[in-house]
């Protein structure tokens, strides 16, 4: 009976065993890794909501620092020269460092209605990229502007815009699309010529065509620029004093 | 039971084995499967992402005490005085208001390339913390206009721009010189792009750059 029940169980190994050889002439090798990959995915995703949080918290106490300083400074503006002052005041705007309101126009970029962004396996073309993000700003510095601003980030002259696998991170600060990209002019038309010249913006346009990535334009009587809150570095940097 | 039916007992059971082994090998096949296209479109980038994100927390970490020890000197006068000239003198630099100097890294392109390729660049570079940045001797600020190209000519700020191009960046050397020639760097990108291509990169003590006006 024992040598039967042996016997029987030896034939099951076998045939186990046969069929891991049998599947395997077709495959690659076995994975090392005992965990689930999504498992490791999900721990890091988890990592960058983390820290996606705490750089909104941040930014925001970077903004409220900027203004309460400013507003300190103004309120106590009789102590300052006014030129200094004025001097202060007209490169802080440049710099994104000053709410802005006026008229002008907004630039959306969508995906393709087909597609779903963070979905593992999607058609790359169908999607915005940052590159898009970045040939469309440098068209807008070169035109004259008065501020800009993407979903609601201050886009300076050194704002980076990076793609990370399906997100985009403006300012380093995590953003999907749609992607409004709002901007004070007193010049719209020159804005949408210059978009619209497809030789300019070759791939999006390709993309547009070929692949269902949407851009549409939307005039603006009224618009509202928020202070830029990233920040400065000057570590590095020494002025070299004017020559006399 | 005969001979004949534990026989037949004995093969249906390694059929059986035989499925059981095929099936086990196929499902651990699907799940390194989903591994890799987990792996190849999300691991690095997800890390990359975390690395950006923890050094812009770090640097807005700094910015915020500066901020807040700024605000707790604002006490009389003088100090509103004080805290007026120091963000000027500040502003201007970052403005490029002022000339500067500091130590950093060059890169020369010996061929034209798409504006786009120029655009990125600068985004690296400003990515990677570079503090002023400089094409062709026009410095980079919120008074440049962007990279144009008419017939073929780049222009930047409307002057336009040749080969070789020379771009200056200030910063964290170490830093500013590892985005650029790491695996997958911008550098690799272009040059797999245009073959024929000579990118250099090198380190410099000093670099000094003119105000923008």
């Amino acid at each position: 009976m024992k040598t039967t029940i042996s016997i029987t169980f030896s034939f099951l190994i076998a045939g186990i065993l046969l069929g891991v050889l049998f599947s395997t002439q077709f495959t690659e090798n076995l994975p090392l890794q005992g965990s689930h990959p999504t498992e490791v995915l999900e721990a890091q995703q988890e990592l960058v909501t983390l820290y996606t949080d705490e750089q909104m918290v941040m930014k925001q106490r970077v903004t409220d620092l900027r203004m309460e300083i400013a507003d300190l400074q103004e309120q106590n503006s009789y102590f300052i020269p006014s030129d200094e002052q004025e001097k202060l005041n007209n490169i802080k705007i440049n710099l994104g460092l000053t709410e802005l309101a006026g008229g002008g126009i907004e630039i959306i970029l969508e995906d393709a209605t087909s597609v779903n962004r963070p979905e593992l396996d999607v058609n790359d073309d169908a999607l915005v990229h940052a590159a898009d993000l970045r040939d469309i700003t440098n068209l807008i510095f070169s035109t004259n502007i008065k501020g800009m601003a993407i979903n609601g980030q201050r886009i300076i002259f050194s704002s980076p815009i990076n793609c990370v696998g399906n997100t985009i991170l403006v300012n380093n600060f995590n953003m999907l699309p749609p992607f409004t990209i709002s901007i004070i002019t007193d010049s719209p038309t020159e804005i949408i010529r210059v978009i619209t010249d497809e030789r300019l913006l070759f791939d999006i346009y390709r993309r547009i065509h070929d692949h269902g990535v949407n851009l549409k334009f939307r005039m603006k009587d009224s618009l509202s620029l928020p202070v830029y809150n990233g920040n400065f570095k000057i570590d590095n940097l020494t002025e070299i004093p004017v020559e006399e | 039971m005969t001979p004949k039916e534990n026989k037949q007992l004995k093969l249906l059971l390694m059929f059986i084995g035989l499925l059981c082994g095929f099936f086990i090998s196929v499902q651990f096949r699907s799940f390194e499967e989903v591994a890799n296209i987990v792996r190849e479109s999300d691991a690095n980038n997800i890390f990359r992402e975390v690395q950006v994100l923890k050094l812009t927390n770090d640097e807005l970490k700094t910015e915020v005490d500066q901020l807040t020890s700024e605000l707790a000197n604002l006490t009389d006068g003088r100090s509103y005085r004080e805290s007026i000239r120091t963000a000027l003198e500040k502003n201007k630099i970052i403005a490029g208001l002022t000339a500067v100097q500091g130590p950093g890294v060059l890169i020369t392109l010996d061929q034209e390339v798409a504006i786009s390729w120029l655009v990125d660049i600068q985004n690296e570079l400003w990515t990677a913390g570079a503090e002023a940045i400089a094409i062709n001797g026009t410095r980079l600020s919120p008074y440049t206009k962007g990279f144009e190209d008419f017939n073929g000519q780049v222009y930047l700020n409307k002057i336009p721009i040749h080969t070789p191009y020379k771009i200056e960046a200030i910063g964290n050397t170490d830093i500013l010189e590892k985005i650029l020639i790491q695996r997958g760097s911008i550098t690799a990108r272009i040059t797999s792009v245009y073959p024929g291509i000579k990118i250099n990169v090198s380190r410099l003590e000093n670099i000094v750059m003119n105000a923008v006006r």
